[in-house]
């Protein structure tokens, strides 16, 4: 097994993307812990993985700092951090208020920034630590309206990969990421209908929407040790969305 | 064990040495069997040898990756052996740092033939074999040069660049035929093409050591080993990877984070 009794810190893993890569990482061995806003899910997430619960809000120093003691509590070191709470509401910028920029950056962005932190001190100590970010494809390489303060926290996550890439580096510590892009989760797939999401699908040259485990291998195949050499990047898994410039490629002749 | 690449066939060129031959390991490693193709057909032949008696399944012949016509053969070669062909890395190249005035016609149009035409070949031969298969992956192997400039890399870097916007061409016209392409751009690695004139490595000299390693231009501070770029090749050529298409991997110890 790849992860074989690693201990490995999933933020955001109560659903969708995250709990994808929760469940991956113990089919590999590695002892979880998730981190959520959502409590009864996460719990219930946690419990069906074996692994533990902790409630948290990323965006909250204090919250980041607790989901990391709780590692450090139960399995007295942590060899990975997965920052992938993220939300995304959708307003046009005209409309956004100052209040719910500050809600999308802090969770998204300056979540990613706290939980690193916190993660840094015992990883350092360890001079061992994976860390692997949820970027997007939205804000790095394209965006849609309405997504400004989404687009703009994500861009932002790409730029503290870097930083913290070369800032950790000499500690034993890969700091890299995941950009994915049209991902089929219980929270795409809410008040869409099957003929929409079809017409999301068409537009992907794998002639399909990504799955939570399509993220999952590749934030799998960072924290492992095939990814050794590796720091400083992202993995974008989009099914090749942002390739084409348009819909043209689906003429291609079969 | 099974392994994650059970049951598939692979062909690798460039696989005498290096990186090539690490992907090689690895791949048979995960239970696929591996054409091993090189135009040092005498190097590979042992290389490949070593690897069968460690219980894996390969074979080895030579190939000129530069000809349409010898890469055809290996594709031939690999498909005839085993049925099917599920995996292309296409690995070889040559390394060139002329500088500008003194580039000629003949060994720019080497460089491009060898680095990047070969890339073209490759695929040409092997895309009626992998349009069939249920799992199948290109793997081209660019460079961190393809994506940046460097002093006196004018003719390397452009053949590596062109390997990077190929890769992402063949992914678009590739992926509704359900082959994914993607590419690996490697940093400084510790193989044989590193050797610079008077056979010393780039990784030893006192500016790579003063400026990569003291000053941390190279974050990780080591020079990657052969084996750093084979797992990611992996990744890519396993199902692992099976929702990403047209990227290209960057693995170099984070030098690419820096200026």
């Amino acid at each position: 097994m790849r992860l074989q009794d690693r201990i490995a810190l999933v933020i955001g893993a109560a659903r969708g993307i995250g709990a994808g890569i929760a469940a991956r990482f113990a089919e590999e061995g590695a002892k979880i812990i998730i981190a959520d806003r959502e409590a009864d899910i996460g719990a219930a997430t946690a419990a069906r993985l074996g692994g533990h619960f902790v409630g948290i809000d990323v965006a909250q120093k204090a919250d980041a700092e607790r989901a990391v003691a709780t590692a450090l509590e139960r399995h007295g070191r942590l060899d990975i951090l997965v920052q992938n709470a993220g939300i995304y509401p959708w307003t046009l910028i005209e409309n956004i208020e100052p209040a719910e920029w500050d809600n999308v950056l802090g969770v998204n962005l300056k979540g990613t920034y706290l939980a690193a932190r916190a993660a840094l001190a015992p990883m350092k100590a360890q001079k061992y630590g994976r860390m692997v970010f949820t970027s997007s494809i939205t804000g790095p390489r394209v965006t849609s309206p309405g997504h400004g303060h989404y687009s703009a926290s994500k861009a932002g996550i790409n730029g503290f990969i870097k930083a913290a890439a070369l800032e950790f580096a000499s500690y034993g510590i890969t700091v890299n990421g995941v950009e994915p892009g049209n991902i089929l989760t219980e929270g795409v797939q809410q008040g869409r209908s099957p003929a929409f999401i079809k017409s999301m699908a068409d537009m992907v040259p794998l002639g399909r929407l990504g799955t939570p485990r399509d993220v999952a291998n590749a934030v799998l195949f960072l924290a492992s040790d095939d990814a050794e050499y590796i720091t400083g990047t992202t993995i974008i898994v989009d099914g090749g969305q942002t390739l084409p410039e348009g819909a043209d490629f689906r003429l291609n002749p079969e | 064990m099974t392994g994650r690449l059970q049951d598939r066939v692979a062909l690798v060129t460039g696989a005498a040495r290096g990186i090539g031959l690490a992907a090689a390991r690895v791949l048979a490693e995960e239970g696929a069997r591996v054409l091993m193709c090189d135009l040092d057909e005498d190097v590979v032949l042992v290389a490949a040898n070593d690897l069968l008696k460690e219980g894996l399944t390969v074979k080895a012949t030579k190939a000129d990756v530069s000809d349409q016509a010898s890469i055809s053969d290996a594709v031939a070669a690999t498909v005839s052996a085993w049925g099917r062909l599920d995996i292309l890395v296409s690995n070889a190249a040559i390394t060139d740092d002329t500088p500008f005035e003194s580039i000629s016609a003949e060994r720019w149009h080497q460089v491009m033939n060898v680095n990047l035409d070969s890339v073209l070949y490759g695929a040409q031969a092997a895309m009626p074999h992998l349009r069939r298969s249920p799992c199948a992956s290109i793997v081209n192997v660019a460079s961190i040069q393809g994506l940046r400039g460097q002093p006196n890399s004018m003719v390397y870097a452009t053949a590596k660049g062109a390997v990077v916007n190929l890769t992402r061409c063949m992914a678009v016209d590739f992926g509704p035929l359900g082959v994914r392409v993607n590419a690996i751009a490697p940093g400084y690695i510790d193989t044989r093409m590193a050797l610079m004139h008077g056979n010393v490595h780039e990784h030893e000299t006192d500016w790579f050591q003063d400026v990569f390693i003291k000053h941390g231009r190279l974050p990780l501070r080591r020079p990657g080993k052969a084996e750093d770029v084979a797992g990611p090749i992996l990744f890519l050529a396993s199902d692992d990877s099976r929702y990403v298409t047209g990227q290209v991997l960057v693995v170099d110890g984070g030098l690419t984070c820096t200026y």
